[in-house]
């Protein structure tokens, strides 16, 4: 009797397991297996769906797991992990919700921002890994408009996403004053919003960005709470950041510690703060980071020459490095896209070492930052 | 340093010494000593005979400090060393040294089959302790990584108690991904 007791026991050890362990359990694996342990159990399957336990999974991901892409095969959206080295690649078949033209234009948490095609005014919001997606309703249709930026962030107050495009009038005449401006949408905003059918039916705000700021061509970048755009005033000596509270969409200016002409300029997250990278001439860049914020000190922290790594032909000087992220782990790196040749670069800013991916990435679309998560916006 | 020792008595009511500084350890014991209830032996009616000297063993070797395991997770670097104005480097050798001999400790402490793993990790959970709680649940994660559901719940003694309609949409599910994710 006492045996058949001890041997029931024993059969039930891991269903036996309280939730919250097998949670914890759970908690410490990627994505990947993460969706395949759905159909183990309904317990399992509750607990991988809560929304809950996809934010605490993404916390425990490193920050930068990889790069997302567009491929140059149709529809597929190409994903490299970083973490693992040169191992893990997974093409997402987009087909089923967009075209051929789709444009990537951000990524956050896992979540990617896609834009119909070039000229539309249609926005997604997708997640290629669980296959969820929002359709926003379109964004201004009836002005004539020229987009800029999409930028997809997430607004630590209300734990909401927001869609930011940055865009501007277009003008009658030359003389005429750019006006830039900004439309937001947030995510799930209005009762019933990003309901069952993949619509979500909120509405879209627009913000006038502070007069006088010129912005330049380098894409906005998100950090602590902020999205940040580099800009320059008419013909003054010096660049100024404008920066968005993402919460209260109030905007400030930081004095930028260069003047923001050459080409490629790249605004980067390094150790928790802004920082950017300043191409000083076309194989040297330098990057700066706000040491303090409030009185908008800046330090430069390292020259970087890349010379030895691109031919001496005139032609390759057209063909920059693009700063893409500064990896805080295990080392500090810094990667580029080598434009050209289609490759990474990374630099570890510790020892000053280059290694180049020679893996050939992107078809179409610049790589972006991305991580893969069980996030819903 | 005082060495009170507390007895522990396991569900199957045998009783175990623990010295005090090491029972510290556990959150839960931790708190029955401060809260002046030690009344002689301490009942842990969810722990048996056969895991509580591994507990102890545990406890023991980390003496009060539950936070060394997760030091030890993070790559054994301490931060807040850097910025300390008399930074020695010879004392950052010696920690280095002590983080490696307590990373293969908790190797060959960790060596053991999955029952001990599972009831490991509930008395850790039961008696708080972190840094066993995290090595148990890490060690359940690894083990379940590369394995398919059905592997999991053979191995696992885990029934599916899915309706076989929900059935069928699961093993849709499954194959969606196996077909786009080459299995690792």
């Amino acid at each position: 009797m006492a045996n058949q007791k001890s041997c029931q026991i024993r059969r039930g050890i891991a269903s036996d397991l309280p939730q919250e362990l097998v949670r914890e359990v759970l908690l410490r694996l990627p994505v990947k297996p993460l969706l395949r342990f759905k159909c183990v159990c309904k317990d399992w399957f509750t607990i991988i769906s809560d929304p809950l336990f996809a934010k605490a999974q993404l916390q425990q991901v490193k920050p930068i797991s990889g790069f997302i892409c567009k491929s140059s095969k149709s529809g597929i959206l190409s994903y490299f992990n970083l973490q693992k080295g040169e191992g893990e690649e997974i093409d997402f078949n987009v087909q089923e919700l967009l075209w051929e033209n789709v444009i990537l234009q951000d990524s956050c948490n896992g979540l990617l921002l896609l834009q119909e095609h070039r000229y539309s005014q249609q926005f997604f919001v997708y997640n290629p890994i669980i296959k969820w997606h929002l359709k926003l309703p379109q964004f201004l249709t009836d002005y004539k408009i020229q987009n800029l930026w999409s930028s997809l962030v997430y607004d630590n107050s209300n734990h909401k996403y927001k869609v930011v495009i940055t865009f501007k009038k277009l003008r009658k005449r030359v003389i005429d004053p750019v006006s830039y401006k900004c439309g937001v949408f947030t995510l799930g905003d209005k009762e019933g919003g990003g309901g069952g059918d993949g619509n979500d039916y909120g509405f879209w705000r627009v913000l006038d960005m502070t007069a006088a700021y010129m912005l330049v061509y380098c894409k906005p970048l998100s950090v602590n709470g902020a999205l940040h755009w580099m800009t320059y005033i008419g013909t003054e000596v010096g660049g100024y950041i404008l920066s968005m509270d993402i919460a209260s969409e109030e905007f400030r200016v930081i004095r930028s510690p260069v003047h923001p002409i050459l080409w490629p300029f790249g605004l980067l997250e390094m150790k928790g703060s802004l920082g950017l990278s300043y191409p000083v001439s076309y194989d040297q860049v330098d990057l700066w980071v706000l040491s303090d914020p409030v009185k908008q000190a800046w330090n430069k922290q390292i020259s970087i020459n890349y010379r030895i790594l691109i031919s001496e032909s005139r032609l390759d000087r057209y063909f920059v490095f693009y700063p893409l992220v500064v990896m805080e782990n295990p080392s500090p790196v810094i990667i580029f896209y080598y434009i050209l040749k289609k490759e990474l670069i990374f630099y570890n800013l510790d020892t000053g070492e280059f290694k180049v991916e020679h893996k050939r990435i992107g078809g179409s679309s610049m790589a972006t930052v991305h991580v893969n998560s069980l996030i819903r916006g | 340093m005082s060495s009170t020792k507390i007895f522990l008595k396991s569900s199957d009511d045998k009783t175990f010494e623990i010295d005090e500084t090491a029972a510290r350890a556990s959150e839960t014991l931790k708190n029955i000593i401060d809260g002046g209830c030690l009344d002689g032996v301490i009942p842990l009616p969810n722990v048996s005979s056969n895991i509580l000297p591994k507990v102890i063993e545990y406890c023991k070797k980390h003496g009060g400090d539950n936070g060394s395991s997760k030091k030890i997770a993070n790559g054994g670097v301490d931060k807040d060393k850097e910025i300390l104005p008399d930074y020695d480097e010879e004392e950052d050798k010696r920690e280095k040294v002590r983080v490696d001999e307590l990373k293969k400790w908790e190797e060959e402490y960790m060596d053991f089959d999955q029952q001990v793993l599972y009831d490991l990790m509930l008395a850790a959970n039961y008696l708080h302790i972190k840094g066993l709680l995290d090595l148990t649940v890490e060690k359940a994660a690894s083990m379940i990584r590369g394995r398919t559901p059905d592997q999991i719940r053979e191995n696992f003694n885990i029934n599916s108690d899915f309706t076989p309609e929900e059935e069928e949409e699961m093993i849709l599910i499954e194959d969606e991904w196996d077909d786009e994710w080459a299995f690792d």
